[in-house]
């Protein structure tokens, strides 16, 4: 059991799939914000639709004025630049700064954002625990990468849950048929064109259903890996061509499947 | 061998969290996370203002030039998100919202002595539409 446990979390990996990811999210935050520097006064200013976080409530801390929000996020694309290419001479210490800013921003936004926003933020913090301070060529302890991978698989098990036991329409398919019929959620590229009948968006209900579990859990073992990889790509595209959900969530999630790729294989005497 | 332990208690607090998250589901009726599209019904809904002027005269607020951003790939605008607006658990929060529009119409011309905030629901299989009439502020 014990050696399990250690084997799990601490053989030594190959850094250099960290690196692709900390510049991945990194280049996809700045894709995050990019298109809301137009509208910060509007995410951001003190309008009467504002919901921030809870904690934020719960602090009662004051809307900033819109410069300093301009500051922060000029602040945080120059650090996302720098972050990416390794950090500097204080990677950790970079992370950090990174770490703040995201948090006011995404906290005061936390309000209209969605899945895929909250998930960038667990994983930024998450990330401060992998090694990415080492060379991409050295071996360091899986623990930190191990976290991440564990909190991308779990939103695919958790999504299968809240859709089967609290959610509703997704054994019948209607939930599905809804989405893509309706012109705020679908209606989009695929789904415009072809109308497809409640028996077959059925089906692709319980594809969708069967293909998030098996993502979930046949990433994890060697032998189902790469056939779970595509499962995961098939799924992203099958969504993105019939429903109107942000490219952003895509792309996030498929950033993570480079963290499943081993090679060279672990070193078992670590 | 102290820096062991202690990554151990962060992958433990890791691990109790996500636990603690199945058990607040399981046993406390708590909602589990990533609920994304785990529920929809048949209905689109799509907020609309109106201005009516001291003659009763009814005027359009146009809510997307107001609100420029759009979410994702979708065309919701941060009303369209706004809890108040869907519940009816603030209304303080809801009126000083229709307030605002009003404030924006008469600062455009628009004739205003009440403002009327309604949801357009559209039925995405039958096409049907109904208008639902849920606040009405005097200015």
């Amino acid at each position: 059991m014990r050696s399990g446990w250690a084997r799990f979390w601490f053989i030594a990996e190959p850094v250099w799939p960290i690196w692709f990811y900390r510049a991945g999210l990194c280049a996809w935050t700045a894709a995050f914000f990019l298109p809301r520097v137009p509208y910060l006064d509007e995410l951001y200013g003190a309008w009467p639709v504002h919901q921030p976080a809870q904690p934020f409530a719960w602090l009662g801390l004051p809307v900033l004025p819109l410069v300093v929000v301009q500051l922060m996020v000029g602040a945080l694309l120059v650090l996302l630049g720098l972050f990416a290419v390794g950090g500097g001479r204080h990677p950790r210490v970079v992370h950090a700064i990174i770490l703040v800013l995201l948090g006011y921003l995404f906290g005061y936004d936390m309000g209209p954002l969605r899945g895929y926003g909250k998930l960038a933020a667990v994983q930024w913090g998450l990330l401060f625990f992998a090694p990415y301070d080492r060379r991409p060529d050295e071996r360091a302890p899986r623990w930190g990468k191990r976290l991440l991978m564990l909190q991308f698989t779990s939103v695919y098990v958790f999504t299968v849950f809240a859709k089967t036991i609290q959610g509703q329409g997704w054994t019948d398919g209607k939930t599905l048929y809804y989405s893509m019929l309706s012109p705020q959620y679908g209606q989009h590229l695929l789904s415009r064109w072809v109308t497809f009948d409640l028996t077959m968006v059925k089906v692709m209900a319980w594809l969708v259903l069967a293909g998030e579990l098996f993502v979930g859990f046949g990433l994890w073992v060697g032998r189902t890996r790469k056939l779970a990889m595509l499962a995961c790509v098939g799924l992203h595209l099958g969504m993105a061509l019939t429903l109107r959900v942000s490219l952003l969530f895509h792309a996030l999630m498929l950033l993570h499947l480079v963290l499943f790729v081993s090679w060279p294989e672990p070193d078992r005497r670590a | 061998m102290a820096r062991r332990w202690l990554v151990q208690l962060v992958i433990l607090g890791f691990l109790a969290v996500q636990g603690g998250l199945v058990v607040r589901a399981a046993f406390f009726g708590g909602k589990l996370p990533w609920r994304m599209f785990s529920g929809r019904t048949n209905a689109d809904r799509y907020l609309m203002a109106v201005a009516i002027g001291p003659t009763g005269q009814r005027t359009s607020i146009p809510l997307e030039r107001i609100f420029r951003y759009a979410r994702g790939s979708t065309d919701l605008r941060l009303p369209d998100n706004f809890r108040p607006l869907t519940d009816d658990t603030d209304r303080e929060a809801r009126d000083r919202f229709a307030r605002f529009l009003g404030e924006w119409a008469r600062g455009h011309d628009i004739p205003v002595a009440s403002v009327e905030l309604v949801w357009v629901v559209v039925d995405v299989d039958t096409l049907r539409v109904r208008a639902r009439s849920f606040v009405t502020v005097t200015m």
